[in-house]
């Protein structure tokens, strides 16, 4: 008898529910609600947004200054990348006895005569320093970052931005 | 449909996501050997990283030493060395307010963690000026 009512009320429902098989435009609308505020709420508004290249690792601190628009110079472990460029090799770079590094300061030098010529076409004066922002390994040591700097100085970017992550 | 509703903003609330951040630096005395160094001011704070110690060193300030262990090596700092550097860093910044930079004297081989982590002590004291140099050879 319960068997036979219950069979009634699976069939019932198999009926009601035939031509009913797509998705429900109300939760689909209430899914992207919730994305779309999602979205507004994790939008950052001005500033400057850069990933890290995959496989770096930055250092984590309390620094809260946000980042500002730059060229980016990447120093993984085992090489040294200008705006997503490789040109150099960290191994290079630590047996070579000189400051130094000629790579990365022709590149350096490049990109900085690029910007003057931006800024002059423009019908700005060039700018006397350019920032640079340095996304380094947390493991790098710092003769590598030493050589670094010291050829970013000497490449025309005596204003260097250490990247690092914001602790939690 | 309305567990997804609920799961969708939970999983995308618990996800993880960089912030980054930036520390400005003066190239002006980032870079240089120590001994090239130009002319500083009266105070001359410096905090050097040594093998198995971290010496605060100053003119009028007694130098003071605390422990390196390995694990400040790797950039977490020891809680009992950063403590004692964090209260006297701030013991030299009350009695020279005027004074608001730091040189980090670091070995070649100090790895850039550890460095970041010394410079967050010194911004947490009042320091926010770091300048980063080498030894200089044979010192």
């Amino acid at each position: 008898m319960i068997a036979r009512r219950q069979r009634g009320r699976r069939r019932r429902w198999a009926s009601r529910m035939r031509g009913h098989t797509g998705l429900s435009l109300t939760s689909l609308m209430d899914i992207l609600t919730c994305l779309l505020f999602f979205v507004l709420k994790s939008f950052v508004a001005g500033g400057e947004s850069t990933v890290p290249p995959p496989g770096l690792k930055l250092p984590s601190s309390s620094a809260e200054r946000a980042q500002s628009t730059s060229l980016v110079v990447a120093i993984q472990k085992d090489a040294i990348f200008v705006g997503g460029e490789r040109v150099a090799s960290v191994e290079e770079a630590e047996a070579d006895h000189q400051m130094l590094i000629a790579p990365l300061a022709e590149r350096v030098k490049a990109a900085r005569a690029q910007m003057d010529d931006i800024a002059l076409q423009r019908g700005r004066l060039p700018l006397k320093s350019h920032l640079v922002t340095i996304q380094g390994d947390s493991d790098i040591p710092f003769h590598v970052l030493q050589k670094v700097m010291y050829t970013l100085d000497q490449g025309g970017f005596p204003d260097i931005a250490l990247a690092v992550l914001k602790k939690a | 449909m309305n567990v997804f509703i609920v799961l969708i903003p939970m999983l995308l609330m618990s996800a993880v996501f960089m912030e980054i951040r930036v520390i400005e630096m003066s190239q002006a005395h980032a870079g240089q050997l120590a001994s090239a160094r130009p002319a500083a001011p009266a105070l001359q704070l410096s905090l050097c990283v040594r093998g198995d110690a971290y010496v605060l060193l100053g003119t009028g300030v007694p130098a003071l030493s605390f422990p390196r262990s390995a694990a400040d090596r790797t950039g977490a700092l020891d809680p009992a060395a950063s403590r004692g550097l964090t209260d006297a860093l701030a013991r030299i910044v009350a009695a020279h307010p005027e004074n608001h930079e730091i040189r980090i004297v670091a070995e070649s081989q100090t790895r850039y963690q550890e460095l970041v982590s010394l410079m967050d002590l010194a911004r947490a004291a009042g320091l926010p000026e770091a300048a980063l140099e080498g030894v200089s050879e044979g010192a």
